[in-house]
């Protein structure tokens, strides 16, 4: 088999980044083609057609939470289909995905990028012998894989792992097989067997399909480390690659973990991740607790008070439907914390002091929120026994008084955690989920990642080497030309404004009043009247035989404006000689063999 | 500066009468009595099965009424069988939903049936193809009449130890669609005579049932 039109981790790493920015189709285009020229050295000389998930029923990515893009590339010989899946970007989808997903549940993702792929086949006009390639990111590597009859294989990068719970209930051979392979009659018994057994045999069953995936993973990717827990197996032809070297990654931590705890820490984590991911630490809080802790700071005293009262009944109503779940993981969390922050400690993630206050801040959350539970029952108790909503202001004052110091307890404990700045060592573990960091860490000689742009390292000359963002030199470089190109015809159209409005028009003024003269000097006798004043009686029989007018036509003056019009030329060409120097000045760092200068020259046909 | 805070939490628990917090939950009586009440049937028995059932009342012989929790449509539910709570799932916007129910004591014959409703499923020919895809082997569909305005195709497949039947039911005008699979298959005693009759059995009492789900038209509710 040919290689692919589009080879190397790099590239298609590249490409699923692409699919992350809001791009228009022609913008998708040259930036295909921009990765293309930088990563292979040379134009792509095909067609490309794109089709974005938002552009296919109107209604489709909004109910199915899908978004993706398909690339069609022809380039005669060879005609391939790219099919970039992001997955969901909508909160809420994404939370009830990971969730559904840990619990081997939903398939829904996977039906709904099945029906992209299809759509886009029909759009691009294309049959089945053309090869249909998945890339993806995160969660979509889960629906890429179980859509895996859409594709023909499937590249991904710190992707969300298969679930055989999830692969029982969608791939019925698959189904069948397991229920041959332990002799049971129904779907519910899958539950009962051996985790261990199940993930084996999975493991064979699906062995013929691991030469169609290939995963890139990151050691430090925190997906990564929770897929250690039941449920999970890691499918396809694996690079794990240590993007953040400083720590050893999550996943031999949470290995020593019992498997109940981490779910409960993994949910309170999603919830955390997802949400201060959109918002903030401060959102972060505010989805587990439903309080806006960050509306707090920077108040105290009658301030804080008031803060608190005005905002008693959202928060009452926040707490009572939040807690009760959020309580039990807490105490999942506390009951192991010495285990949790202890490796998180012992790996470097945290420092011991961080543990410490953590730990001991932990404990006070656990028993605020046990209390506002308590008070939270007592009041509703009360109500029943009473039928009788207003409950008595006496009551009240009680009640409002408890939950508001347990509020204010909890609010402290969070702003002493957060103080250690424990939170933001933790959000370093995120990155490590992302594009760019796992770009970052691939490099292959010379080239090298920073974002997604890529970089050249100049060992040529002497002292320190010197790294240069080529993505972006190649961009001014290609920007820089039609910018001072317009700038020309401005000039031109400056020049010719000239032209037309002071000299044609000077001419035309000039031209006029010759015709007026030539008119007057042709006709005398027309202008007998002037005559008139000298008298009418009949004996007047004067005329005027000829009229010569001696003309001075003044020169235009002040209308030179060559040397401005010279200056401005000339700011175009030293601009251009800007560029190029500073083209000159790239390539000399670099020997002639690693082709720079003609990445540049290929940049200006794109 | 206490008793100020304090003053002012008092002032205004006047203002805010108790307008707070009304989420009490309805006391449920316990289950223990209200299943009493309930047909003396596995599906009736599952408290989690139960919430789907609307009605005591059986439909028809054998099948209670069945209303899923999108809403989006309505079928008659096998008394002998219990809906897994571990392997169902709704989408929280209501565009999918995935019920799995099985067989609890049998006759021989096991039976899983799997209906999956997606709102962002239009295309009928998608759906013949994500169900092929998803039993892997070659089927054919035959349109068969259903009881409602709407079209059901129904197609049949067979493993080396199981059998089973699938389904496509879309409808004009309504978005989505529901694909179901059903899987059948004989416990290691039966012999293979008996097992093979029973599971025509089935199979026939299976496309009966097929026949009883109905997509609901929004428009119509």
């Amino acid at each position: 088999m040919s290689e692919d039109i589009i080879s190397g981790s790099e590239f298609k790493t590249r490409l699923i980044d692409l699919g992350y920015k809001d791009l228009s189709l022609k913008e998708l285009e040259l930036n295909i083609r921009q990765i293309y020229m930088e990563e292979n050295g040379e134009l792509l000389e095909a067609d490309i057609e794109i089709l974005k998930s938002s552009d296919i029923e109107s209604d489709f990515v909004k109910d199915s939470g899908y978004d993706g893009i398909a690339i069609h590339i022809n380039t005669v010989e060879k005609e391939e289909v790219y099919v970039i899946s992001e997955g969901t970007q909508d909160l809420p989808d994404w939370l009830y995905n990971i969730k559904a997903m840990l619990a081997g549940q939903t398939i829904k993702q996977a039906q709904a990028t099945d029906v992209f792929v299809q759509e886009a086949k029909e759009h691009f006009n294309v049959d089945d012998n053309v090869k249909v390639n998945g890339l993806s990111h995160s969660l979509a590597h889960n629906n890429n894989t179980i859509a895996l009859l859409s594709f023909d294989n499937v590249y991904s990068v710190n992707g969300a792992q298969l679930n055989y719970y999830q692969l029982f209930n969608t791939d019925f051979r698959f189904n069948d097989a397991v229920k041959n392979e332990f002799s049971f009659n129904t779907d519910d018994e899958v539950y009962n067997l051996s985790p261990q057994d199940l993930h084996d045999f999975a493991m064979t069953y699906y062995g013929d399909k691991a030469d169609k995936i290939d995963q890139v993973i990151s050691t430090d990717d925190p997906l990564y480390a929770v897929s250690v827990v039941r449920g999970f197996f890691t499918l396809g032809s694996i690079t794990m690659v240590d993007t953040n070297p400083d720590v050893p990654g999550l996943r031999e931590l949470i290995a020593d973990i019992p498997d109940d705890v981490i779910k409960d820490f993994q949910e309170l984590a999603i919830d955390f991740a997802v949400a201060s991911n959109q918002g903030g630490t401060n959102e972060g809080i505010k989805e587990l607790i439903g309080i806006d802790v960050g509306a707090f700071k920077d108040k105290e005293g009658m301030e804080l008070a008031g803060h608190i009262i005005a905002n008693y009944d959202t928060m009452v109503r926040a707490l009572n439907e939040k807690l009760p779940p959020l309580l039990d993981r807490v105490q999942t969390v506390t009951a192991n914390s010495d285990e949790i922050f202890g490796s998180l400690e012992e790996a470097g993630y945290i420092t011991e002091r961080q543990k410490e206050v953590t730990v001991d801040h932990l404990t006070r959350i656990e028993k605020s929120l046990i209390d506002i539970e308590n008070i939270l029952k007592d009041n509703v108790n009360l109500r029943d026994k009473l039928n009788n909503p207003f409950l008595g202001a006496g009551n009240e004052i009680v009640t409002i008084l408890r939950l508001a110091s347990n509020l204010v307890e909890i609010y402290m404990s969070y702003v002493e955690i957060e103080k250690t700045g424990i939170l933001k060592r933790l959000e370093s573990i995120k990155d490590s989920h992302g594009l760019q960091e796992m770009l970052s860490s691939m490099s292959d000689g010379l080239k090298s990642y920073i974002g997604a742009d890529m970089i050249y390292t100049s060992t040529s000359t002497k002292g320190e080497p010197i790294k240069v963002n080529i993505s972006a030199a190649l961009r001014m470089y290609q920007k820089s030309i039609p910018i001072l190109e317009a700038k020309s015809t401005k000039i031109s159209n400056f020049e010719k404004a000239i032209k037309d409005e002071l000299d044609e028009s000077y001419k035309d003024e000039k031209r006029k009043v010759q015709d007026e003269i030539d008119q007057v000097e042709s006709s005398p006798s027309s202008y007998r009247f002037l005559l008139s004043k000298h008298g009418y009686y009949p004996t007047f029989n004067k005329e005027i035989k000829s009229i010569r007018v001696h003309e001075i036509f003044y020169p235009l003056e002040d209308n030179d404006f060559d040397e401005q019009l010279e200056e401005l030329k000339k700011s175009v060409e030293s601009g251009k000689l800007y560029i190029e120097k500073y083209r000159q000045a790239i390539e000399d760092l670099f020997e002639e063999e690693e082709n720079v200068s003609q990445l540049f020259d290929l940049s200006r046909r794109i | 500066m206490k008793v100020k805070f304090i003053v002012a939490l008092i002032m205004t628990i006047f203002v805010l009468g108790g307008c707070a917090m009304n989420n009490d939950k309805e006391s449920k009586s316990s289950s223990a009595n209200e299943a009493k009440e309930f047909p003396d049937v596995a599906a009736f028995e599952d408290e989690f099965t139960r919430e789907f059932l609307e009605s005591t009342q059986p439909t028809r012989e054998g099948y209670y009424s069945f209303l899923s929790k999108t809403g989006a449509y309505k079928m008659d539910f096998p008394e002998g069988m219990k809906i897994n709570d571990k392997s169902y799932s709704i989408d929280p916007d209501k565009n999918s939903e995935v019920v799995i129910f099985s067989s609890q004591n049998s006759n021989g014959t096991f039976i899983d049936h799997h209906v999956e409703y997606y709102s962002f499923i239009n295309d009928p020919q998608h759906g013949r193809d994500q169900i092929e895809g998803r039993v892997g082997v070659e089927i054919k569909f035959e349109e068969v009449p259903s009881n409602y305005d709407q079209k059901l195709e129904i197609a049949e497949y067979e493993y080396e130890n199981s059998s089973g039947i699938v389904s496509l039911i879309t409808k004009d005008g309504v978005d989505g669609q529901i694909q179901t699979f059903s899987s059948l298959r004989c416990s290691n005693d039966v012999e293979e005579n008996v097992c093979k009759q029973q599971i025509e059995d089935e199979k026939a009492e299976i496309k009966k049932w097929l026949k009883s789900i109905h997509l609901i038209s929004k428009e119509s509710e």
